[in-house]
């Protein structure tokens, strides 16, 4: 629930329940103070008769209704309700004060009547008024409190908006609103430190692993050369060169593994900022022409549908890595006679080969060291590195498997 | 021939130098743009070895500096793999060849005879090796005297064993001198035999040699050794 509608609710509950229980004071203590009044008033004319009949005056001249009935034996005294009418009109309500008197020796009940109705009428107007004072109050209340508030947290809406869009990883700075609010003003300073604090660490840690690869690069670099000039040698006995070999491949894959996750951590820097468009369909058709003849050696049939001037905004280098990892892995986890299409249109790079459905989780296919065969030699980061590429340039990439068919399809242009 | 080898990782250079010492070059090494500045200005070398990531300068201005006092010298510039915009200068600047770290050591020699080759001038510039002749222009391979037609991938297989002859190459090697460095890792690089057989099949059967020797667990040797 919205804080202002929950803050105006708790309002309306608070003073509603106020309301009421006032109003029923209220009300409560109106009109025992009218009935007290007139009870007063009736009280005084009573008096007022009994004075008259003690000084024995007649009751002629004795204002308001009064009648009187001759009750021999009556001796209580008591207040009643009644209704009278008079000639026109409606029955009206009266409060009536019921008395015994004694009038020239004889026993007397005497009513004295006070109308009630200007009272009902006072009771009711004033009731009338606290309402429409109460739903005056309230209904101000809401809209004051709905625009004043509106007002109020607009700013911390829009830093709201700021912080979605907010990426660490793209370098661009956070730029929270300043409001004339002292808490939302804190919030935001808070906020300010704490990705300042993310960057920095980000940064830090992103520097931590360029700097891990770059230094192992030379160690790794000597040890495949030195291996290199070693078996270039030759003259070695068949478990001499089975442990040569074992150490140079292990070296290769360090040196290669060494490689890949440069590229992967240096993706974000300017280097590969590109403005200027490359015909893709030629890199496409480079790469493939290069590895024909190991399709064709690995028993598979590849088709392609290349079409011409596909311009687009990507590093050359990155879209060799990018066609090349997924040729390869066409290749790699194809079955034999199997075959691989390829399409490149403007608006998309479609790659599809036959094959096993995959034992690794379509989502987590693109994850760094996924890979398909345990034992193969693939480091596993080609495809993580084909995502990384991809979201670099906000290119959108899918994997489906239909008809036997692992198809993995680029949209150039997310939608 | 005399080389100079600018790079400033000893280890590396030590192993570079190491390598060509068999192919009886005189090599020369210089460990940073300071030496290799004072070097290149005081002596003359048939091809620079050129690392651009210098600790004390950068080695495009080396480059530069070749191309103007000694335009003959063939350079080979050595880079880091995705530093296209460096690769690319590099070779706008003058450079003959280029190679990304890291790189076989086969394929630098491969490719430093390969510029030796295109700067000699002088007579014709053929390769012999017994009875194979081959015009590296021209992509004419002979057998005794008589052409035999090979693809590109085969012809680009004989020059790199040419050029390495008598060193035991390794498949992977041989891969990524045919295919490129995303050949990368491979479950079995069983389709660069497919090339190899169909080699020595045309070569014998031409009435060569076969001079491909299958080192078990490593790779090839291509040699009469």
């Amino acid at each position: 629930m919205k804080l202002t509608s929950r803050s105006t609710i708790n309002y309306l509950i608070y003073t509603f329940g106020i309301f009421l229980a006032g109003a029923f004071v209220f009300f409560i203590n109106i009109h025992s103070i009218i009935n007290q009044d007139i009870e007063n008033r009736l009280q005084l004319r009573r008096k007022n008769i009994e004075i008259l009949l003690q000084e024995d005056h007649s009751l002629h001249s004795v204002p308001g209704e009064i009648e009187l009935i001759h009750s021999p034996g009556f001796n209580t005294t008591y207040y009643a309700d009644t209704l009278l009418s008079y000639q026109q009109g409606e029955p009206e309500e009266f409060l009536a004060l019921v008395f015994p008197a004694a009038i020239n020796g004889e026993n007397y009940k005497i009513i004295l009547y006070n109308s009630m109705t200007s009272s009902h009428h006072l009771f009711w107007a004033v009731g009338i008024l606290m309402i429409l004072l109460f739903l005056l109050i309230e209904t101000g209340m809401v809209v004051i409190h709905n625009v004043v508030n509106s007002g109020v947290w607009a700013p911390f809406f829009r830093n709201i908006n700021a912080l979605k869009k907010y990426q660490p990883l793209k370098g661009i700075q956070l730029k929270l609103e300043k409001t004339r609010t002292d808490e939302f003003n804190q919030l935001n300073d808070a906020i300010h430190l704490m990705a300042a604090q993310i960057e920095s660490d980000f940064r830090k840690m992103k520097e931590f692993s360029e700097d891990i690869a770059h230094e192992t690069q030379t160690p790794v670099a000597i040890v495949k050369s030195k291996l290199e000039v070693l078996i270039s040698k030759g003259g070695f006995n068949e478990e001499q060169a089975k442990l040569l070999n074992d150490a140079y491949q292990s070296t290769q894959k360090l040196a290669k593994l060494n490689q890949s996750l440069l590229l992967l951590t240096r993706l974000e820097t300017p280097e590969y900022q590109v403005s200027s468009p490359i015909h893709l369909n030629r890199i496409l058709s480079e790469i493939v022409g290069n590895f024909e003849d190991i399709i064709e050696a690995s028993g598979l049939e590849l088709t392609r549908n290349i079409e011409d001037d596909i311009m687009l905004s990507i590093h050359p280098i990155l879209a060799d890595v990018l066609f090349t990892n997924l040729l390869r892995n066409s290749i790699r986890h194809n079955q034999t006679n199997g075959r691989i299409n390829i399409v490149l249109s403007s608006n998309s790079f479609v790659i599809e080969n036959t094959g096993l459905p995959l034992s690794v989780p379509t989502n987590k296919l693109f994850d760094r060291f996924k890979k398909q065969n345990i034992q193969s030699e693939s480091l596993g980061l080609g495809l993580a590195i084909v995502k990384k590429i991809c979201d670099y340039y906000s290119m959108d990439i899918s994997y489906t498997y239909k008809n036997e068919l692992h198809i993995i399809k680029i949209n150039f242009r997310k939608n | 021939m005399k080389i100079l080898i600018v790079e400033d990782q000893k280890e590396l250079s030590d192993t570079i130098a190491e390598y060509l010492k068999s192919e009886s070059y005189h090599c020369e090494r210089a460990f940073s743009f300071y030496q290799a500045s004072e070097k290149i200005h005081l002596y003359e070398y048939d091809v620079v070895v050129l690392d651009l990531n210098l600790p004390d300068g950068d080695g495009l201005e080396i480059l530069a500096a070749l191309k103007q006092v000694k335009p003959d010298t063939g350079i080979i510039i050595l880079s880091a793999r995705d530093t296209l915009a460096d690769k690319l200068t590099g070779l706008n600047l003058g450079a003959d060849d280029y190679l990304t770290k890291p790189f076989e050591l086969a394929e630098l020699n491969a490719r430093i005879k390969s510029v030796i080759r295109r700067r000699n001038f002088m007579g014709e510039n053929i390769i012999h090796f017994n009875e194979i002749s081959i015009n590296p222009e021209s992509k004419e391979v002979k057998v005794n005297d008589r052409p035999v037609k090979l693809t590109r991938k085969e012809f680009e297989l004989l020059l790199y064993f040419i050029s390495n002859k008598n060193k035991v190459l390794t498949k992977n090697a041989i891969a990524e001198h045919l295919w490129g460095d995303e050949i990368d890792l491979w479950d079995n690089l069983d389709f660069i035999y497919v090339h190899i057989r169909n080699l020595r099949k045309k070569i014998m059967g031409l009435g060569g040699t076969d001079y491909i020797k299958t080192v078990y667990g490593l790779g090839y040797k291509f040699g009469s050794l």
